[in-house]
């Protein structure tokens, strides 16, 4: 038994190029269905995973004071009781907030510590929940979540207070930055600012201030659309007064601490509070990402069966008459280098489709300046951070993809062909005597 | 002429069933030899020790590579209940859980493979903080909605302030030292033989 | 004792149902033995059921009684996968010629070469070389729309000798042919009998009776092989 599949192969793709339109039209169905489908799913992988990274030194919870106007600013000595409560390891006052920059609203956030009676603050920037919720707009800023320490991806590790001196190193590279002083800015990526330009921030009151250093896009997704500012501007841009913060942070050891000392820490202080774990808000942030790519998936469902007609249709007029397949047997084909036949016209189709759908998903989620994929889904703007992702979660989902679009496709073609391929070579008299 | 064309045909086929026979023999003997082998090194030469000993301190410095004796789990997924036992050798072992530390101390022989006199120390993740403290002078507490690695946590506690807070939040049916601790004991806490491996079923 | 060589039948029965409900005798009982390296002449008058026997012996149509022997073996007994596989040993050029209209001239030549030539571009020369003996290399690259019978009837000669078969079943092959034509097919069908092909000729043209073509000559007489030379 002789099988030479090159020949077969090349045979089925001229038969696939004597009808290009045809071809072409599955082909780009074929990629354009497999590329909003991956480049939706990788966008959550990417986001779930880079959060992931982020919150390893999140704030376990984060303590906002609630009055009857909405919130209202903590002060700073406050965190004294705080540190006193059994399981605290660690807490700490954050300064940052939402102003107005050009019409949009932007996020603030204070590097240098001035408060020398905590002289062991972390700098943390606000959550995920907000950072996630969309580069450039800033309403989610406004929801109270938990905040964390700015990262880098991959390194994990946190960005810790400058000390008097006011330095601070990068993620990963090590690359020191010094905290803006009075007057000065660093800019997240998102911003397409340069260094030495002069930006106009509208709070409390209007303050101006030079970029002195635009983060690269591997700070992550928390530092993406951050202004960091020296305290004493943030203070004055957010209407704090010298002793009082945005927030609390804190930390515990054990998870399962984050319920059970909330009772504690509310007791703890002297005013009302609204306490939320990481755990919840990573909740929060999950459940809109399932959301977001359920109703993708969903979406996507007629478009999949729109598909699998189109194959069908196509595989039926491939295939030609009984008689034709009549007449190959006569010649001598087996049934299995007609179904060989077939498969490989698919695949002369499928692959290239599948290779072609999978690029555009991974650049449009991963390459390109602007996040096409997170501003068609999930209504972003501004450049896209950059995400973290582990490769074999990018694999699974390629993988995933692939057989969701590329299996009902060859299914649709192997079948009528099965039942065909089995025409016994008689079929090609009976049509010649007709 | 036939039986002189038969003969060297017969022998070569002698020849061959007595290499076949040789072969098979060398490599069962060499199968039986490796098992064997096998055997003796979870014997004799015990469980492994951590890679890195306790330090100076008395911190806990754990790696990739480090398995728990008693349960086999990789300790470094377990880091927040993981529990060492100091040798008098300075060398260590690392348990994944405080339950798992305190089995090995009750049958050092039975887990380790050494004798209690051979124990110097055994120190534990303080619950609140983390920091690691000696077992003996812990306040442990058995009975609390606290979920270690394997099932219901046995909680090493710092002092009694810490105690009555643990309790208020987390419950608590028993609280002892480690010093008290015995086959009966353990038995109370946790309902089963302290000389049991996970996944062992009691045969009484 | 081993088989002869070549195709046989041995008492080959087919009844048709005729339109009216009639049961019509097409084949009663014809055997014979076609050897291999040899040309097999049939004739008979038109109606005598000549082509349905060359369908039979080439394992497309199975008789109602009766075996078809190649080389010994039972192929009219074989299951249809079998059959196909067999098939890659016989070249069939039959009447009326059938070809897939979306493929050109050589393509519909290189169709038996497809699943079993190492590759395509091999495939391919064969092919060329196979319309070259039949003197239509020009129209290689044509389309089969607007050929001639003659032209058509020579590619299908070509598909069925592309492969090089052991087993050749021709059905009129002078038909639509001026005499050069003739000529170049049966000096063909001459080559594949040298080659030790067992050739089965089907054909009422007077030509191919002549000047010792076939090796043996068959009348199809009411339903039987009968011995004319």
């Amino acid at each position: 038994m002789r099988i030479s599949l090159p020949g077969l192969w090349v045979w089925a793709a001229r038969d696939v190029l004597r009808r290009p339109a045809e071809a072409l039209l599955a082909g780009a169905a074929m990629a354009s269905l497999i590329a909003v489908l991956s480049a939706g799913l990788l966008l959550a992988r990417g986001l779930s995973c880079s959060a992931e990274t982020v919150l390893e030194d999140a704030p376990s919870l984060v303590i906002r004071r609630l009055s009857p106007g909405g919130w209202a600013p903590v002060p700073t000595r406050a965190l004294e009781q705080l540190r006193g409560v059994t399981g605290v390891t660690r807490a700490s006052a954050r300064i940052w907030g939402v102003v107005r920059w050009q019409e949009a609203s932007v996020t603030i956030l204070a590097l240098t510590p001035d408060d020398a009676g905590t002289g062991d603050e972390q700098l943390t920037a606000p959550g995920p929940g907000e950072a996630i919720t969309g580069p450039g707009s800033g309403e989610a800023i406004t929801a109270p979540g938990p905040g964390e320490a700015i990262t880098g991806p991959g390194s994990g590790e946190a960005i810790t207070a400058p000390g008097p001196v006011g330095a601070i190193t990068g993620p990963g590279s090590g690359e020191a930055i010094t905290a803006p002083g009075p007057g000065e800015a660093i800019t997240g990526p998102a911003f397409a600012l340069s260094p030495g330009q002069t930006i106009s921030l509208h709070g409390a009151c209007e303050r101006s201030v030079r970029v002195k250093k635009v983060l690269p896009a591997s700070w992550g997704l928390v530092a993406h659309d951050l202004i960091l500012l020296n305290s004493s501007d943030a203070r004055a841009l957010l209407g704090l007064e010298r002793d009082a913060a945005s927030d609390f942070a804190v930390w515990v050891f054990h998870d399962t601490e984050m319920d059970a000392i909330r009772p504690d820490l509310e007791a703890a202080l002297p005013f009302p509070v609204q306490i939320t774990s990481r755990r919840e808000s990573l909740g929060a942030m999950m459940a809109q990402l399932e959301k977001a790519s359920g109703l993708l998936t969903t979406l996507l469902i007629p478009a999949l069966l729109a598909l699998v007609l189109l194959t069908t249709a196509m595989a039926r007029i491939q295939l030609g008459s009984r008689r034709d397949i009549g007449l190959l047997k006569a010649l001598g084909w087996r049934s299995g280098d007609i179904l060989r036949l077939h498969l490989s016209r698919a695949l002369v189709i499928g692959l290239p489709a599948l290779a072609v759908g999978w690029c555009l998903a991974y650049g449009a989620v991963f390459l390109s300046g602007l996040n096409w994929a997170g501003a068609l889904l999930f209504g972003w703007s501004g450049a896209a951070p950059q995400l973290t992702l582990d490769p074999t979660g990018v694999l699974r989902i390629l993988l995933e993809v692939g057989a969701l679009v590329l299996a009902p496709c060859l299914a649709a073609i192997l079948l009528p062909t099965l039942r065909s391929a089995t025409v016994d070579a008689e079929e090609w008299l009976r049509g010649e005597e007709s | 002429m036939r039986k002189a064309e038969g003969s060297p045909e017969m022998a070569r086929w002698v020849r061959v069933l007595q290499q076949l026979f040789g072969a098979t023999l060398l490599i069962f003997l060499v199968l039986t030899i490796s098992c064997a082998k096998g055997n003796n090194a979870t014997t004799h030469s015990g469980p492994a020790l951590a890679l890195k000993s306790l330090d100076a301190t008395g911190q806990m410095q754990i790696s990739e590579q480090d398995r728990c004796p008693v349960c086999g789990m990789q300790i470094s997924q377990h880091v927040k209940f993981a529990s060492a036992i100091q040798l008098d050798d300075d060398s260590s072992f690392y348990f994944c859980g405080t339950g798992c530390m305190m089995k090995a101390w009750l049958h050092p022989e039975i887990f380790l493979d050494r004798d209690k006199q051979s124990l110097r120390r055994a120190v534990a993740p303080e619950y609140f903080g983390g920091n690691y403290i000696d077992a003996l002078s812990a306040l442990w507490v058995a009975g609390s909605d606290v979920v270690g690695p394997m099932g219901p946590a046995l909680v090493p506690l710092q002092d009694e302030a810490d105690l009555e807070t643990f309790k208020v939040r987390h419950g608590g049916k028993i609280t002892f030292r480690l010093s008290e601790l015995d086959d009966m004991k353990w038995k109370e806490i946790t309902g089963k033989n302290a000389t049991m491996r996970p996944g062992e079923k009691m045969m009484d | 004792m081993s088989a002869p060589r070549g195709i046989a039948c041995r008492d080959l029965h087919l009844v048709r149902r005729t339109p009216e409900g009639r049961e019509h005798e097409i084949l009663a009982g014809a055997s014979a033995h076609f050897d291999a390296g040899a040309i097999a002449l049939i004739t008979g008058a038109i109606g005598a059921g000549k082509t349905t026997l060359l369908h039979i012996l080439s394992t497309i149509l199975r008789p109602s009684s009766g075996e078809v022997l190649a080389d010994g073996e039972a192929v009219s007994r074989y299951d249809a996968a079998h059959k196909d596989l067999w098939r890659r040993n016989a070249g069939l050029a039959f009447q009326s010629p059938h070809f897939l209209d979306e493929l050109s001239v050589i393509e519909n030549v290189m169709i038996p070469l497809v699943p079993v030539a190492p590759s395509l571009a091999e495939a391919r020369a064969r092919a060329l070389a196979e319309l070259e003996r039949f003197d239509i290399t020009h129209l290689a690259e044509r389309q089969l729309a607007g050929l001639s019978g003659g032209e058509r009837q020579r590619i299908t000669l070509s598909r069925a000798l592309v492969g090089k078969p052991r087993f050749l079943f021709v059905d009129e092959p002078t038909a639509h042919q001026d005499a050069r034509g003739a000529a170049t097919i049966e000096t063909r069908l001459l080559e594949a009998r040298a080659g030790g092909a067992t050739v089965i000729v089907v054909s009422h043209d007077p030509r191919l009776g002549r000047d010792g073509f076939a090796d043996r000559s068959w009348i199809l007489l009411e339903g039987r092989l009968e011995r004319a030379s």
